[in-house]
């Protein structure tokens, strides 16, 4: 387990991703950084890359042109890390579902890459900031969860070992 | 796309996934040196095949999708729809629906220009300018939602009216919120338009000639900026824009700083339209209550923050349109790239490239992240805006001026 | 810095059905015929020959401002309609041409006009016409692995063409 896990109580690093969305759901996740919702004092933080990010905040129905891009930048961020599919189009492409420019939608493009995936889902058109930022929190607890279990029992040091002996 | 280093010029793609920009870009810049010489865009990670899929709905049903085109436009894309169909259809809406329609269009327009002004101070490393052009967009979205029911997507109008009416007596509630935002935003295009480091920095950058915007057919503040008076509030009257007076605001020097006087001023106009629009609104019915739309073709054009917003609607007298086209504003004034960025320097490509205020999903756009050949990523919209703030801060030291964030944060501070 | 502050309602507003008949004589002489409208916009059919030279006389010198081009996959063809407004005057033409299937081709406008070149683009993508003397003829709005051939708004279009026409060219 990556030093990741270790450090998440304390910030939750977001990288957001449209894949061909309307840009309500991308504008109402810039609304959550201003002073109305301010979620930067809870240390929630938009990053610059996918690279330092725990959650990859999805919009959009990923297009044809978008999903080899939403591939890579999975596949660019390190686990673990939860893909939030912000708003109906990036639940099942909404009212978009029928277009030709798309293929299949956010959570089956990801599962392609990684069956065992942890996937959120915030509903809207677009979801209402409030909705999002408990999208956020219950993410964020779903990694606490995991940090939890995944950390190991202290062991002694060889040195230690020799030590008592 | 690859990326070619030949002798001096190198193309830089500009365009992460930037966490303030809502949506990631992608274009081509050839630089020479640090100059560009090139501008190519690269569309189609939004397309979502919308004129194919309207021809497969009933004329009702179109509204609720193509108010979905672009969330900052959502109320010009089903207006302007609407019209050509009311168009089609000869029928008269009534005056108070026309009225209503017409709170809701500059309500939006506000919040679309504070949006704006926001991400412009952001990409000048005026953070205070993002923080206070956001905050006072909140009223603004909150007043959308108590009078049609959302934040954005608002499914206020339909053909031959409005689908909800806002009654009366929240008319003094919606003046009160105007009323209010109207004192801190005139603040704020106060300190941005008298502010000397903002002259020094956005003057005679990206400029747009007026025959260039001719050329390139450009509309909105980006042709208004450079001496085009045109408006389809004017030039295309729709609900009750020719019954109210209001000013169309017009700069000729056609750079950055003359379109960003544009904006701010057409957000106080905004306020003022829709005090007038509410005094006007006469009672009545709201609905003309169309039963069916006979064969016909025609086209609607309204005015859009960003520009005129055109659709085209073709009728066979069945359930729903033939062929429905849509051309956002963004459309037309995107590609006068190529004539305003051309020559500039990179550190202002971010804030001239900004200026047309493209609304991304309308052109649809989205951003690569490209290596070049020895492994390292070449340039993207982060390090270019790093380039515009220092920039800025280059003028201020000039200047002698202190930063903007230093000067107006403590008066934000007070007013929050 | 100068700012001009416009009223709304501009100086000379000219009566609608004048323009019109300004209007008249160029499109007569372009063989156009008036197919539908009212006082605010109009619909004029003309043969495909004669719409280019129209089109510069009503940009050049009758201050027309191209707003984009709509194309409808019809029977014979494909139709352009090319909406030109003229902004002071409060009217729209709509100026429509039929493409004959057998050649798919319109003079481009893009050279004299730079504001055509990603409308003429988006019609080439989904509809197929070919627009010679467009300087950038590139594809603009379709994903990088659309196949060639396939128009999206070609009536009989389906959405498992595509997939259909990718495996064809794989094999």
């Amino acid at each position: 387990m990556s030093w990741k896990m270790w450090s998440l109580k304390r910030s939750l690093f977001v990288y957001h991703v449209n894949t061909g969305a309307c840009n309500n759901c991308d504008i109402e996740i810039l609304e959550l950084l201003t002073p109305a919702y301010d979620v930067e004092r809870f240390g929630i933080t938009l990053v610059g890359s996918p690279r330092h990010a725990d959650v990859l905040a999805v919009t959009g129905i990923c297009t044809r042109q978008a999903a080899p891009r939403l591939r890579e930048i999975y596949q660019a961020t390190p686990q673990p890390c939860v893909v939030l599919c912000i708003g109906t189009c990036a639940l099942g492409q909404g009212i978009f579902a029928d277009t030709y420019h798309a293929g299949r939608c956010v959570d089956e493009v990801i599962r392609e890459v990684d069956p065992g995936a942890i996937i959120a889902y915030v509903p809207g058109c677009p979801p209402k900031p409030e909705a999002m930022i408990l999208g956020v929190v219950k993410v964020w607890k779903k990694l606490d969860e995991l940090a939890a279990a995944a950390k190991p029992a202290p062991q002694a040091t060889p040195v230690v070992e020799a030590a008592r002996q | 796309m690859r990326i070619a280093v030949n002798g001096n010029r190198s193309v830089l793609p500009i365009g992460p996934f930037h966490p303030l920009q809502e949506e990631p870009e992608c274009y081509y810049l050839t630089v020479e040196g640090e100059r560009v010489v090139d501008l190519d865009v690269r569309i189609s990670y939004n397309h979502r095949g919308i004129e194919e899929l309207s021809s497969r709905r009933t004329f009702d049903q179109v509204p609720y999708l193509v108010e979905r085109v672009c969330g900052i436009c959502s109320a010009s894309h089903p207006l302007a729809y609407i019209q050509a169909v009311e168009a089609i259809c000869g029928c008269e809406v009534p005056e108070r629906a026309k009225y209503l329609r017409t709170v809701v269009a500059e309500l939006e327009r506000i919040h679309s220009h504070l949006l704006w002004a926001g991400l412009a101070g952001h990409f000048l490393g005026y953070n205070t300018v993002f923080m206070w052009a956001w905050r006072y967009r909140e009223p603004v979205m909150a007043l959308l939602e108590k009078t049609t029911g959302n934040r954005c997507t608002y499914a206020n109008a339909k053909i031959g009216g409005i689908r909800r009416d806002i009654p009366n007596a929240m008319f003094e509630e919606i003046l009160h919120d105007v009323e209010s935002i109207y004192g801190p935003i005139e603040m704020l295009t106060h300190a941005v338009m008298d502010d000397p480091v903002l002259h020094a920095r956005l003057t005679k950058i990206a400029p747009l000639s007026n025959a260039d915007a001719k050329r390139w057919c450009v509309t909105g503040p980006t042709a208004r900026g450079s001496g085009v008076a045109i408006d389809a509030r004017r030039d295309f009257p729709y609900d009750a824009y020719d019954r109210i007076d209001w000013k169309m605001i017009v700069f000729e020097e056609g750079d950055v700083m003359a379109k960003m006087k544009v904006r701010m001023l057409e957000t106080l106009e905004a306020i003022e339209i829709i005090k007038r629009a509410l005094a006007g609104c006469p009672d009545g019915a709201i609905d003309a209550e169309v039963e069916q739309v006979p064969a016909g073709e025609a086209i609607g054009r309204v005015e859009a923050p960003r520009g005129e917003t055109f659709h085209y609607v073709r009728s066979d007298g069945g359930r729903g349109p033939v062929r429905h086209k849509i051309r956002a504003p963004s459309y037309v004034n995107v590609p006068s790239f190529r004539a305003s960025c051309i020559g500039q320097h990179i550190a202002d490509v971010t804030i001239a490239l900004a200026a047309v205020d493209p609304c991304y999903s309308c052109t649809e756009r989205m951003a690569v992240l490209e290596k070049t050949p020895a492994g390292g990523r070449l340039a993207d919209a982060e390090y270019l805006r790093r380039l515009s703030v220092e920039r800025t801060r280059w003028f201020e030291k000039q200047l002698g001026i202190e930063p903007f964030d230093r000067r107006w944060g403590p008066r934000l501070q007070e007013l929050l | 810095m100068s700012m001009n502050v416009h009223p709304s309602e501009p100086t000379e507003v000219r009566e609608r059905h004048g323009f019109e008949q300004e209007l008249e004589q160029p499109l007569r002489r372009a063989g156009g015929i008036r197919e539908s409208g009212n006082d605010r916009q109009a619909t004029y059919l003309l043969p495909v020959d004669r719409l280019v030279p129209l089109l510069r006389t009503l940009i050049d010198e009758k201050q027309g401002r191209l707003a984009t081009m709509t194309g409808i996959d019809v029977r014979d063809g494909t139709e352009l309609i090319y909406h030109v407004c003229f902004d002071r005057e409060r009217f729209v033409a709509n100026l429509k041409v039929c493409v004959p299937r057998a050649t798919d081709a319109m003079e481009s406008i893009t050279p004299w006009l730079p504001g055509a070149e990603f409308i003429e683009r988006e019609i080439h993508d989904l509809l197929g016409v070919d627009f010679p003397g467009h300087p950038r003829m590139e594809r603009l709005i379709l994903s990088d692995d659309w196949p060639e051939g396939v128009y999206p708004l070609r009536r009989g279009f389906r959405k498992q063409d595509v997939e259909i026409a990718i495996k064809k060219r794989q094999v």
